[in-house]
């Protein structure tokens, strides 16, 4: 059922990432959407704090990296000619996917401490 | 009143107006012989058709008339063998079963059937297709081996049980609906909408227990998850079956199981 777990994560990430869209353009859009309902407040938007971002930002790598990297095994494996490539495959996106994970969290990290 | 039967006479002349009536189209033929050529080529032949006249019937009448090496498989002629498939201007068809007059076309582009290997002219490979079939156990698969060694009453279908997967019954191993898969076209070693098809044939009819055996090779790296629904498997497919339709629905119950909800 390996195969259709992964779907299913796949599918999941997707609509995660969907959300977190929707959420960031409703955020840097909020003056207008709020006007556009009638709702005027003088008080500012409160700002998460920056260990909340890094948070933020390392949850939303991980996502993303999860739905590219498995789209990504899916589409190399079409094109594999065979098992043994295949496997070739796998194990370097899991390789690829950890290093990037590490580097793109690590970033976040490193911007918010100092 | 008896039938009375054509004179050799009367035959001959109904067949010398028929040909006289047809009007002569050109068909352009993909020939390959590994033993001469070293890559296929067109040969251009014109053929005689009139209405009625089929792709077979061209085909039958350059090897009788004009090119007796020319290669192709055919039986039945009547479209439910599934032999004499072959891809006519840009798409698979049984060259049995499709009247020159529907591709309204005067010249016709054949070729063999693509995402298969050429043994010769319009003779294709169809091993890894039988394969790919066989893989997936088409058959009912049962666990209570003394009732089926010694029945002792019929495995009750109803007609509502029947309907869930008539429509897949239908399938006659053409390999159309593979000709057609462009997942099929860039990965070789994908299973096929046949083979996944007919795995939903046998899965969803309610006197087998094999669901469960057959799992495995639905969720390999090659198996069902690569099917993108692209739906030319059942624009293709000449016998009104939709195997695009039995792929998503054979997915619909791979995702119950994987979550839980059912299992057989």
């Amino acid at each position: 059922m390996r195969m259709t777990y992964l779907w299913l994560l796949q599918l999941f990430t997707g609509g995660l990432i969907f959300v977190a869209s929707g959420i960031h353009l409703v955020s840097i859009h909020l003056r207008v959407i709020k006007r556009f309902f009638g709702v005027e407040t003088a008080a500012p938007v409160a700002l998460p704090s920056a260990n909340q971002w890094a948070g933020v930002l390392v949850f939303l790598s991980a996502i993303i990296l999860l739905h590219a990297l498995i789209g990504l095994r899916q589409t190399m494996l079409e094109l594999a000619p065979s098992v043994r490539s295949g496997r070739l495959v796998t194990w370097a996106i899991i390789a690829g996917g950890i290093i990037l994970f590490i580097g793109v969290s690590g970033l976040p990290a490193a911007l918010f401490s100092g | 009143m008896g039938i009375r039967q054509a004179s050799p006479e009367r035959s001959r002349r109904a067949h010398h107006e028929a040909e006289a009536k047809a009007k002569p189209i050109a068909l352009k033929i993909q020939r390959y012989d590994p033993e001469r050529d070293s890559q296929p080529h067109f040969q251009e032949f014109m053929v005689p058709v009139s209405r009625g006249t089929t792709v077979l019937d061209s085909l039958l009448y350059i090897k009788e008339n004009l090119d007796s090496t020319l290669t192709f498989r055919a039986s039945c002629r009547m479209g439910i063998c599934g032999s004499c498939g072959v891809f006519i201007n840009g798409f698979p068809y049984l060259a049995c079963h499709t009247q020159i007059e529907e591709l309204r076309s005067d010249k016709l582009t054949i070729k063999p059937l693509p995402n298969l290997p050429v043994i010769k002219d319009m003779v294709v490979d169809l091993t890894s297709f039988f394969n790919a079939h066989k893989s997936i156990k088409p058959y009912l698969i049962r666990h209570d081996t003394q009732e089926m060694e010694n029945p002792t009453a019929e495995f009750i279908q109803r007609p509502r049980e029947l309907n869930e997967l008539l429509q897949f019954t239908t399938c006659i191993k053409c390999g159309l609906c593979l000709a057609a898969c462009p997942t099929a076209a860039t990965d070789k070693l994908f299973l096929g909408p046949q083979a996944l098809a007919q795995c939903y044939r046998y899965c969803a009819d309610n006197r087998d227990e094999g669901e469960p055996e057959r799992l495995p090779i639905l969720n390999a790296d090659h198996g069902i998850w690569h099917c993108h629904l692209a739906g030319a498997c059942s624009e293709a497919c000449p016998k009104g079956g939709d195997p695009a339709l039995a792929i998503q629905l054979m997915k619909r119950r791979l995702v119950s199981r994987a979550l839980g909800f059912k299992g057989k």
